[in-house]
């Protein structure tokens, strides 16, 4: 008997985080000091966005490009009093440390320093409905105004001093706290004890994957491939082509210009079959027109869903398109809009 | 849609009327970018274009007067991305079209 693709998904883990709250353990993200008179200048002629402009209280989440445009990694870059801290994830952070050590050879004559703090420090992750009630708690009242990308800096809980950042890749209010390794059991045991009457559990993180891949939230561990561009990925909220210069801004106006390129594309199937990523797409029997690249399953829709990376000519929503496997099972989906829903926390805000 | 032809036919439209909000988008919120520098899946209001709930008066009033449709309060949920919008204006055209015809 062939295995459905909502068999493969943690319905608890799901169901914590969609109604619920979610703690997750994210302490192995990559922390990346860099300070010196010429830290600003090194970073925005790496990063897509344009830093000139930052202010304290808020992070630049942006794409880090080669010089042929296509995306080596994502990050968050923060202003600090008188550095920068650069943020990214795991799986991302050997790769990023090496990168922009490269990246600073090229700097001449620079005060430059880049100290990785990834083992000094922790960060947890509450995702859900209610993880603003417990940051409320938590924290106060400030954290109510506190915006997307916003940060705050704390010590009132535990005597410690935290960072606040509030994130939105699944739909649901999200903060991530960043502290002192050290403190991070006592961090954890008080805000299981906050959160004890709010349902909180602690699911494995690999839910997030498909918490993000409903939102259309790219995920770069997954959804991209290693020559995909930004433009590709639609993160052109990441960039800034106003700024003069960055690595990659060449050949992204060119591909821009040009309008021509495959886009990532949310799929729907009210069938509940298991595809593996690599999957060709088609448009009838022969067309091919894409590739499937991240297939799951929904258990708020009850339908499979995927990201498929289809030629421009087809990259809209609304067409029915054949996804076929190499053993020729295939599978009727439809192209749709993203994000496919709205979630219990965008219309509690709402309200 | 059954063949390639009408595939091909409705990509077209939706195109047009995309192209079409981008540039009210643009012109409604003055926002400093090009209808290339916006993606259609980017979410309006959070991470994306960050927009508030001003600029969601702003971009209805720019949508029915560009399109000559009347958005209620529950068509609001639909404005999540530009793609989401298109789908709500072509179900409206849509719908007109159908009364235009009944009539």
């Amino acid at each position: 008997m062939s295995v459905k693709a909502s068999e493969l998904i943690s319905s608890l883990a799901y169901e914590i985080v969609r109604k619920k709250v979610g703690l997750f353990d994210l302490s192995d993200v990559g922390v990346f000091k860099i300070s010196g008179s010429h830290a600003e200048t090194f970073l925005n002629r790496l990063c897509g966005a344009d830093i000139s402009y930052q202010k304290e209280e808020k992070t630049i989440n942006t794409v880090f490009c080669n010089e042929k445009g296509e995306i080596v990694f994502i990050g968050w870059i923060l202003k600090e009093e008188e550095s920068f801290s650069l943020h990214v994830d795991s799986e991302k952070r050997e790769f990023a440390k090496k990168w922009i050590s490269q990246q600073k050879k090229a700097e001449k004559n620079s005060d430059l320093e880049i100290s990785d703090l990834s083992e000094e420090k922790a960060c947890l992750s509450l995702v859900g409905p209610l993880a603003q009630k417990i940051m409320l708690t938590l924290f106060g009242e400030d954290i109510l105004g506190l915006p997307y990308l916003g940060i705050e800096k704390n010590t009132k809980v535990l005597a410690t001093e935290s960072l606040v950042c509030r994130y939105g890749y699944t739909g649901e209010y999200e903060y991530r706290l960043f502290f002192e390794k050290e403190r991070k059991s006592d961090f954890i045991d008080l805000i299981e004890s906050v959160g004890a009457n709010d349902g909180l559990g602690k699911p494995d993180r690999k839910i997030l994957d498909l918490l993000m891949l409903e939102m259309k939230s790219i995920n770069q561990n997954i959804d991209l491939s290693p020559t995909m561009t930004p433009l590709q990925a639609g993160l052109h909220w990441m960039l800034n082509f106003r700024k003069d210069q960055f690595i990659g801004k060449e050949a992204l106006v060119r591909q821009k210009e040009e309008g021509t390129y495959s886009k990532l594309v949310m799929l729907l199937s009210s069938e509940d079959s298991v595809f593996e990523p690599g999957a060709k797409i088609f448009l009838d029997d022969s067309t091919s027109i894409g590739t499937l690249i991240h297939p799951s399953y929904s258990p708020t829709l009850k339908q499979s869903i995927a990201l498929g990376l289809i030629v421009a000519d087809y990259a809209w929503p609304g067409i029915p398109v054949n996804i076929q496997d190499k053993d020729k099972k295939s599978c009727q989906f439809n192209t749709v809009s993203a994000p496919v829903f709205i979630t219990q926390s965008i219309l509690s805000a709402r309200d | 849609m059954k063949n390639i032809s009408e595939i091909n036919a409705y990509v077209a439209h939706r195109k047009d009327i995309t192209e079409r909000l981008k540039k009210t988008l643009i012109q409604k919120l003055m926002l400093q970018l090009d209808e290339t520098e916006l993606d259609n899946d980017t979410p309006l209001f959070g991470l994306g274009l960050n927009l508030d709930s001003i600029d969601t008066l702003e971009i209805l009033v720019g949508v029915e007067e560009e399109f000559g449709i009347s958005i209620t309060d529950e068509d609001i949920a639909a404005f999540r991305s530009i793609n989401t919008v298109v789908d709500c204006i072509l179900e409206k055209t849509s719908q007109q079209n159908s009364n235009r015809v009944e009539e």
